[in-house]
């Protein structure tokens, strides 16, 4: 209030002033008189307590003061009495209404003009709000430091929380990365520096990718800044996403699955990002595994199609084989119960499989033993035999009321074993064998009519040879008799009655007796003919040469006179006959001197040459020869390709020849020209000793010796 | 000529062949005591003096007999066979004259007992000269084990 506005005021308008100014004044302007009682009462009075001006003055001032306060009012009213001011006392009065209001009263004595005392002032405000307002600030002050403590507590107990939460974080095997707004990293635990191979750097998010190398799963695409998960996240998008982050030491890439959470406050503001890091490598790799088994699995699944398929196939096969087959096919198990029974089967039993039990299989079906008529003993069954494990081929005849005449079968059956070698059951393989049965049948007949033919051809033939032996006999006895009748009377005829016959006479009669010695001659070589076939071959290992030399001091007669040189090789033993090949040297030795007998010097040869695994014996000789246009008439009986007037002979010595090699299984032929000499070849076995030697034989034949 | 006077029984049932033998043996003047048996069974009944030969007499066997093996009735081997068989005429001397050149009657001829086996050469001057050498050995230089009805004993001085 300005000093100034008060001085332009007269005195009386100060009183209506000052009333005035009491009067709105907000506290209660009270006076009273020393003795208690009220004496004026302003507006503020009324309203702070509650009691209009005419209702309060006059009235003691007790009436505002509660029971217990009284004495406070009789010690101000003391004190004013001496002259003190009360200031600012703050106490407690009733108000009209009977609340109770604090006040903070300032009571001050009133003195009149003569500075007596005669009553006292008191200014009283209503300070109720403004206690309750301090009660409540106290109590909000406690209040404070109850959460200030707390606060503290709470701060520590979040201290211990964040060490826990760090220890917590660093402790678990998923990294943990969050970061502000601006991509500052707040937390980057123990594993994401293990998974992330790298420690946090404060670079901007652009660089995350190059500075951490991350890349797409492909491995090789660097990962797009701007999509990487935590980055996201920033921006308030959650992601989950694999990725691929090559870590600075050798072999070390890994696969993570990032999962990232954009982080809000209170208010719900965006303020960050967290993201968890999971090391799914192993994971990765077993799925990689994972797939590849699957990948395999599912080959072998198509593959176990496939060839299920083909079993399948091969199934349907091997069923239209059994019922293609003409063999019946039966399978039993081990109870004996038929599990198979082909068409082929029905076809030639003429039964189906029946519910039998296998000791009546015989009577059922009707089988015999080869006999026809003896029952199959049933536990000789070979269906039987194999389902004991044994396999057997049998033949059995079959006849039942379903075939029209019995039927001849072989079957052979063979154990069914599983893959443990436990037999399971048997199987019998069946095939009608009547027809071959039959044939077998026609066979036997046939043979024995054969055996029956044979032995009466051989009985014949025994008879011819008996036959034949007779006619030698009779021809060495009975032919030999009439000639020598001849001979002997034409000689008698000549002795005794010769002078008496002129000279053509005798000369016919010395005819008939040269005709009686050629004819002579002519049997005893046919008997020689017919001896050699008579002869049984008696082999032995034969030294030819000395055979050799026995027939040429023989034949020495016959060289009387001559020139004969004889070139007679060492020739190896031969599994021979001797006394035969001593014939067939006779008679071949024999007619080379009969056929070199106009040659001044006759030459006559034995060589050998090997042949075939045999011996080829060579008798040459520089004689007359023959044309060989008749060489197929010189082994012949009786055959002769020079006339008797030139040479001598039967017809017979070469047929004998003939007939002594091949009885020896050899071969025998000639070679010649007309009056260049002939040679006759003829082989022979080489003895066993010097068989081993395959050169033995030529260098005999080389080893020629010369003999005159 | 009396049957106990026989030199040689010749047997044979050709007449050719008997014939030409005596023709032979005359030649050599042996055959004035020989007699003919033109079968098996005749020379049997002379030999055994059965049949018509009842009364000759075992003492007084011949001192050969020629014997062909091929003959009718009884042939030569059955005759040889009984002869040899018997103590009683096993003594005479049998030689067998036959056409054959079978080796098997040879041999079998010989196992019967046969003192010789002659082959009848078709050339009738071989014939003449073997039949002589047979009578000459047979009737002269062999000593026969009868003479006279008396059977020679081995050792006894002639």
């Amino acid at each position: 209030m300005k000093r100034a506005t008060a001085s332009h005021l007269d005195k009386v308008g100060i009183a209506s002033l000052l009333a005035a100014v009491v009067d709105s004044s907000d506290d209660a302007i009270i006076s009273k008189s020393l003795d208690g009682t009220i004496t004026s009462w302003n507006r503020g009075a009324e309203i702070v307590f509650g009691y209009p001006a005419s209702e309060a003055v006059g009235q003691p001032m007790l009436m505002l003061i509660p029971p217990n306060r009284v004495e406070e009012e009789f010690d101000i009213l003391a004190r004013i009495g001496r002259g003190e001011s009360v200031e600012h006392i703050e106490t407690v009065r009733l108000r009209k209404d009977g609340k109770t209001i604090a006040i903070s009263a300032t009571i001050s004595p009133i003195k009149d003009s003569s500075s007596a005392i005669v009553g006292a002032s008191t200014i009283a405000r209503d300070i109720t709000d403004r206690k309750q307002a301090e009660d409540r600030l106290a109590e909000q002050t406690e209040e404070l430091s109850r959460q200030a403590e707390e606060l503290l507590r709470s701060q520590q107990a979040l201290e211990a929380q964040s060490q826990m939460l760090k220890l917590v974080l660093d402790s678990m095997g998923e990294g943990l990365v969050a970061a502000d707004r601006e991509g500052h990293f707040l937390i980057w635990n123990d594993s994401a520096s293990k998974l992330m191979g790298r420690e946090p750097a404060e670079i901007p998010t652009e660089q995350w990718t190059p500075h951490f190398k991350v890349f797409l799963p492909d491995g090789l695409t660097p990962y797009p800044p701007d999509r990487l998960p935590l980055v996201r996240a920033l921006r308030g998008e959650p992601a989950q996403v694999e990725l691929i982050v090559e870590r600075p030491e050798p072999e070390s890439r890994v696969v993570l699955e990032v999962a990232a959470h954009p982080v809000k406050d209170t208010a719900g503001k965006l303020c960050g990002g967290v993201a968890i890091l999971r090391d799914i490598t192993e994971r990765k790799r077993a799925e990689v595994a994972l797939a590849r088994q699957a990948v395999e699995l599912s080959r072998q699944t198509e593959e176990l199609s496939r060839s299920r398929k083909a079993m399948e196939t091969q199934t349907l096969m091997l069923q239209s084989v059994l019922d293609s087959i003409s063999e019946g096919l039966v399978a039993a198990d081990e109870t004996g119960k038929f599990v198979l029974w082909n068409p082929a089967a029905t076809r030639i039993v003429g039964l189906s499989a029946a519910n039998v039990p296998p000791a009546q299989w015989t009577e059922h079906f009707g089988t015999y033993l080869p006999d026809t008529v003896t029952p199959f003993p049933p536990e000789q069954n070979p269906l039987l035999r194999a389902i004991r494990g044994e396999a057997c081929t049998v033949e059995m005849y079959v006849r039942n009321a379903e075939l029209e005449t019995g039927v001849w079968i072989e079957s052979t059956g063979s154990p069914l074993k599983g893959n443990d070698g436990v037999v399971r059951g048997g199987v019998v393989a069946f095939r009608d064998i009547t027809q071959r049965k039959t044939a077998e049948g026609e066979i036997r007949r046939l043979n024995e009519e054969l055996e029956e033919r044979v032995a009466e051809r051989t009985a014949q033939l025994a008879a011819a040879n008996q036959e034949l032996e007779a006619f030698t006999y009779s021809v060495s006895h009975d032919l030999r008799a009439p000639l020598r009748h001849i001979g002997g009377f034409s000689r008698i005829l000549i002795e005794d009655f010769g002078p008496r016959m002129d000279a053509a006479a005798q000369q016919h009669l010395q005819r008939i007796a040269d005709g009686v010695q050629r004819m002579g001659l002519l049997v005893d070589e046919l008997l020689n003919l017919a001896r050699v076939g008579r002869h049984a071959l008696h082999l032995q290992p034969t030294e030819l040469n000395s055979v050799i030399d026995d027939v040429v001091s023989l034949l020495q007669p016959e060289t009387e006179g001559r020139a004969v040189t004889w070139k007679i090789a060492q020739l190896p033993p031969a599994e021979c006959d001797p006394i035969l090949i001593k014939q067939v040297f006779q008679n071949l030795l024999a007619n080379a001197l009969k056929f070199t007998r106009t040659r001044e010097q006759a030459v006559i040869e034995i060589s050998c040459q090997p042949k075939n695994g045999q011996m080829a014996i060579a008798v040459r000789d520089n004689g007359v020869g023959f044309n060989m246009k008749y060489s197929d008439k010189l082994f012949g009986v009786f055959q002769r390709l020079h006339r008797a007037e030139e040479f001598e002979g039967t017809g017979i010595g070469l047929a004998t020849v003939h007939r002594i090699v091949h009885k020896h299984g050899g071969r025998i032929w000639a070679e010649a020209e007309m009056d260049q000499g002939a040679t006759f070849y003829f082989t022979l076995d080489v003895a066993a000793p010097t068989r081993v030697e395959a050169g033995a034989i030529a260098n005999h034949a080389a080893v020629a010796g010369v003999r005159s | 000529m009396n049957m106990n006077e026989v030199d040689i029984l010749l047997v044979d049932d050709s007449q050719d062949d008997v014939d030409l033998t005596l023709h032979a043996l005359r030649t050599e003047n042996l055959a004035n005591r020989v007699f003919i048996a033109r079968d098996g069974e005749e020379a049997l009944e002379f030999l055994f003096c059965t049949g018509p030969h009842v009364q000759r007499s075992f003492d007084h066997p011949p001192k050969l007999v020629l014997l062909d093996l091929k003959l009718p009735k009884v042939d030569g081997m059955q005759v040889l066979k009984q002869v040899k068989d018997d103590p009683r005429t096993k003594i005479i001397p049998v030689v067998l004259m036959t056409s054959s050149r079978e080796e098997r009657d040879l041999v079998r001829g010989y196992n019967l007992g046969a003192n010789s086996y002659l082959q009848k050469p078709v050339d009738f001057d071989d014939f003449r000269k073997m039949v002589k050498l047979l009578g000459l050995y047979w009737l002269v230089t062999n000593r026969p084990p009868v003479t006279n009805g008396v059977p020679q004993v081995p050792g006894q001085a002639q």
